[in-house]
């Protein structure tokens, strides 16, 4: 039996194995992709297990040890409190998977809130909100931020939000497109003639239908995110210190003792550009084979 | 290529000091040169003029004005080290007595019946054309008495600072007298040389005194343009009264036709800024920067010296749980304040010299003069700490709110370690830092935290107890209220005899040594480093209160000695 989904009524069929074969296209047609989400899920292990595979505490302070080089006891070596740098790699990266799906979540929830009403309702609904949208993106992202965070100041739950809010609205354009696409097929007509409800309609065969496209949005809002993130930190305004964030760490020992030290910048920065490129890499080979267009296609 | 022409500079800047060094040797000082522009990041370099008007009663406010707005008296910088006197004028707001010299005023004489101090004011001294301002004419004992009563009236004035003034008034032209209800150690500091002393023109209460534009004072400099968070310009004023004897000649002063402060938030940015010569002097500087810069910029010149300022985290002892001393005394015995001399700070630090500073001879006791229970604050003893919490009903510790100004490095990094320390005996910080304008608001205001992070200037050994554990001041973000030590530092301040004073001031410094209202931790030293063209000048911050105009106006660049080292 052929394993090609089947749309009844908008409604999309999964096959059984349909995960399994997209893992097989991924690893065989995308290899950078498979390296994205090898990474990613690396990240991902790390920062959930933190706790367990750090060998030292998050802020466990040694000032005797400070500023010591990479070694055996001591992997990425010591900052400037003498603190393992391996360990808030590590730790910094649980802040960065709460923080990146955190915000990502609130994005995406935001951009198909959205994005779906927008572009399903349209008229005259659609043209004031997308004015609306219109408006916001013209400001730069980073302006947007320093302006809110200094108001509402740095921390955890601020950033989360005000980098859910900022990415949710922007994205909500993506959302809209596909949802103009899918409303003009022919199973939405016929669930309308069949006096289906609005909210029904929109989530019973709009939402299915525009789901790939919002996964990917997702995983990419999960890199920028992340980004974003450190671009805070690196400024002063992401979660305060203590906490080892990537950013915070590249602003604050890592570049006051670049010279002394420079293992106090390459750990994070490395990591930081590792993760974003790989969930950048991951994104993009999700959407190739989550397109329908690119399907049969390497 | 840059590589290459910049190992070459550093080379010619080597031999050309070689060469300045040899003939400075030789003939002293030299002939001071007319001319140039001085470019400084000042010991407050990563924040801009908080204020353009004394009235706002700005413990910044001299350090950005002093270049135009005068006082009374001021340093006597005759007596420096660089001149073969004793003094090195780093201290923040201290003068020893047999260093201070009459600025605007002439002479002085005391009279008593009523008590008051009779001031003779210098004649000649005039201030410049501004236009819209005022016409250039010169300074009598009006622009005093107004700029005294302005002070007064403010409703931003530090309570009780006047209070042991009559009046003040206007004799004739050149004279002016300040009668006193009662005698205070610390009058010629109050108003004379302190931070709120500052002379201005009687036409500041016709224009806008907050508007840098309307600044204009009898200073050897005046404030010409301003940037803020960039820069702050003063030009040469041609009409300055003072003279400095440089060998057997009176040279007018100032020498430099202008002064630019430098404001630069970020630390690596002021060490990249002197390394290439874009700053000429940087006067605070971490040791952690000290042997990379020596490397990498070996002609630079040096001074090191004891920080003007206690660090310190200061708790609410108006909140629970720092109203219970034990808790306080807790939190002092589980911070390793040794370890964080030795290694955070590479042992460029003194453990003990907050409140009283060693420099303050007379009113300084060493630690080891302290009694136990004193010195038990400053020992590393986190089971005892833990004893005393959960004596105190905190066998868990708790959590806290701490705010600290982004705007220093050094607290930036000290305090995550103050918070590892603590966390080994369970108390949890919550970290909040703030940009420095409101920061600070928040302990004027009496709003901040429960835990406050700040330095604080040392002043003189009177104002160093007075400003910060006396209640109501400003200066007191612990809250620290007690009746009873309030009436001990007024008594201080009617005592005429200094010795008694300095008896009494190192008991009440071991009192609130005791009473912990602060987590005291160690004082680093810091370090200035200058350029080699850079003259007449040894490491010296201050010449009264946080004001750096005198020494700035007696300082000439060497112009050849700077294009010979490829500057």
């Amino acid at each position: 039996m052929s394993t090609v989904a089947l749309e009844v009524a908008g409604t999309p069929v999964r096959p059984r194995g349909a995960v399994a074969g997209f893992v097989i296209r991924l690893v065989r047609d995308k290899p950078l992709g498979t390296f994205g989400a090898v990474v990613f899920l690396l990240f991902l292990a790390s920062g959930a297990l933190a706790g367990v595979l750090a060998p030292y505490g998050m802020n466990e302070i040694s000032p005797i040890n400070r500023m010591k080089p990479p070694s055996l006891a001591f992997p990425f070596g010591t900052d400037n409190l003498g603190r393992d740098m391996l360990s808030r790699i590590l730790y910094g990266a649980r802040l960065s998977v709460i923080i990146g799906f955190c915000a990502a979540g609130l994005a995406t929830v935001l951009s198909v809130a959205i994005g779906v009403v927008s572009g399903y309702l349209g008229g005259r609904v659609d043209m004031t909100m997308q004015r609306f949208v219109d408006a916001w993106m013209t400001f730069p992202d980073l302006v947007i931020l320093i302006a809110v965070v200094s108001v509402v100041g740095p921390g955890m739950v601020q950033v989360t939000v005000v980098l859910g809010l900022l990415y949710g609205i922007a994205g909500s354009r993506i959302v809209r497109g596909a949802v103009v696409s899918v409303r003009e097929n022919l199973y939405v007509d016929a669930a309308q003639s069949l006096g289906a409800g609005t909210p029904r309609i929109l989530w019973r065969h709009i939402l299915p239908n525009v789901l790939p496209p919002v996964i990917v949005l997702f995983t990419t809002r999960v890199g920028v995110v992340i980004l974003a993130e450190a671009g805070l930190s690196f400024l002063g305004l992401g979660v305060p210190p203590p906490a080892p964030t990537w950013g915070g760490m590249l602003s604050g020992s890592g570049r006051a003792y670049m010279y002394q030290g420079p293992w106090l910048a390459l750990a994070p920065g490395l990591c930081l550009t590792l993760v974003v490129y790989a969930v950048n890499m991951f994104g993009d080979a999700l959407r190739d084979l989550l397109d329908p267009r690119m399907r049969g296609t390497r | 290529m840059t590589f290459v022409r910049r190992c070459t500079q550093m080379l010619g800047a080597v031999l050309a000091v070689a060469l300045a060094c040899g003939t400075a040797g030789a003939q002293g000082p030299g002939k001071p040169q007319y001319g140039g522009t001085l470019e400084v990041g000042t010991v407050y370099v990563t924040l801009s003029a908080l204020s353009w008007d004394p009235q706002d009663w700005n413990w910044k406010l001299n350090h950005d004005t002093g270049m135009y707005y005068e006082q009374l008296f001021a340093a006597d910088l005759d007596k420096s080290v660089r001149k073969g006197g004793k003094h090195r004028f780093y201290a923040d707001a201290w003068l020893p007595s047999d260093a201070i010299r009459g600025e605007l005023v002439e002479r002085w004489e005391w009279k008593e019946s009523p008590l008051s101090v009779v001031l003779h004011l210098r004649k000649g001294v005039r201030f410049p054309d501004k236009p819209g301002v005022m016409k250039s004419r010169e300074l009598t004992a009006d622009d005093v008495v107004f700029s005294y009563e302005r002070l007064d009236k403010s409703p931003k004035k530090i309570p009780t600072y006047f209070d042991h003034v009559a009046r003040v008034e206007a004799r004739d032209t050149h004279t002016v007298v300040f009668t006193f209800k009662e005698f205070n150690a610390e009058w010629d500091y109050r108003f004379g040389w302190g931070y709120y002393s500052a002379i201005v023109p009687k036409e500041m209460g016709t224009v806008d005194p907050k508007d840098w534009k309307n600044a204009v004072g009898t200073g050897p400099f005046q404030l010409v343009d301003y940037v803020q968070g960039n820069s702050q310009t003063y030009a040469r004023n041609p009409i300055y009264w003072d003279t400095e004897k440089i060998g057997a000649t009176a040279q007018k002063l100032p020498y430099l036709d202008r002064l630019v402060y430098r404001t630069i938030k970020d630390e690596a940015t002021q060490h990249t800024a002197l390394r290439t010569g874009k700053l000429d002097i940087l006067e605070s500087i971490r040791w952690t920067a000290v042997d990379s810069l020596k490397k990498s910029a070996p002609p630079l010149k040096w001074s090191r010296w004891l920080g003007m300022s206690g660090t310190f985290l200061a708790m609410r002892v108006d909140q629970k749980p720092f109203g219970d001393i034990r808790v306080r005394r807790a939190l002092n015995m589980a911070v390793n304040k040794a370890e964080i001399v030795s290694a955070y700070y590479g042992g460029n630090a003194e453990l003990f010299a907050y409140p009283m500073h060693p420099d303050y001879h007379g009113y300084y006791e060493p630690l080891e003069k302290m009694p136990a229970s004193v010195k038990e604050l400053f020992t590393y003893d986190p089971g005892k700490a833990k004893k005393l919490l959960a004596e105190a009903g905190y066998p868990n510790g708790f959590s806290f709110k701490v705010q600290v100004c982004s705007c220093s490095p050094d607290h930036m990094d000290l305090l995550p370690l103050v918070a590892g320390y603590l966390e080994k005996v369970g108390v949890k910080l919550e970290i909040q830092p703030m940009e420095y304008g409101a920061f600070l608001s928040a302990m004027t205001t009496k709003t901040n935290a429960p835990g406050y992070f700040m330095n604080n200037g040392h002043t003189n050994p009177t104002t160093s107890i007075r400003k910060s554990f006396v209640s109501g001041q400003t200066w007191n973000p612990s809250q620290y209220a007690d009746p009873a030590f309030d009436r001990k530092m007024q008594e201080i301040y009617l005592t005429r005899d200094e010795p008694k004073r300095q008896q009494m001031i190192r008991e009440m410094t071991i009192e609130i040594l005791d009473k912990a209202p602060y987590v005291w931790l160690p004082t680093p030293y810091i370090f200035t480093a200058w350029w080699p063209w850079v003259q007449n000048y040894n490491g010296e911050l201050r010449a009264g209160a946080v004001r750096p105009g005198p020494i700035y106006a007696r300082i000439w660049i060497d112009q050849d000695l700077k294009k010979k080292m490829g500057f």
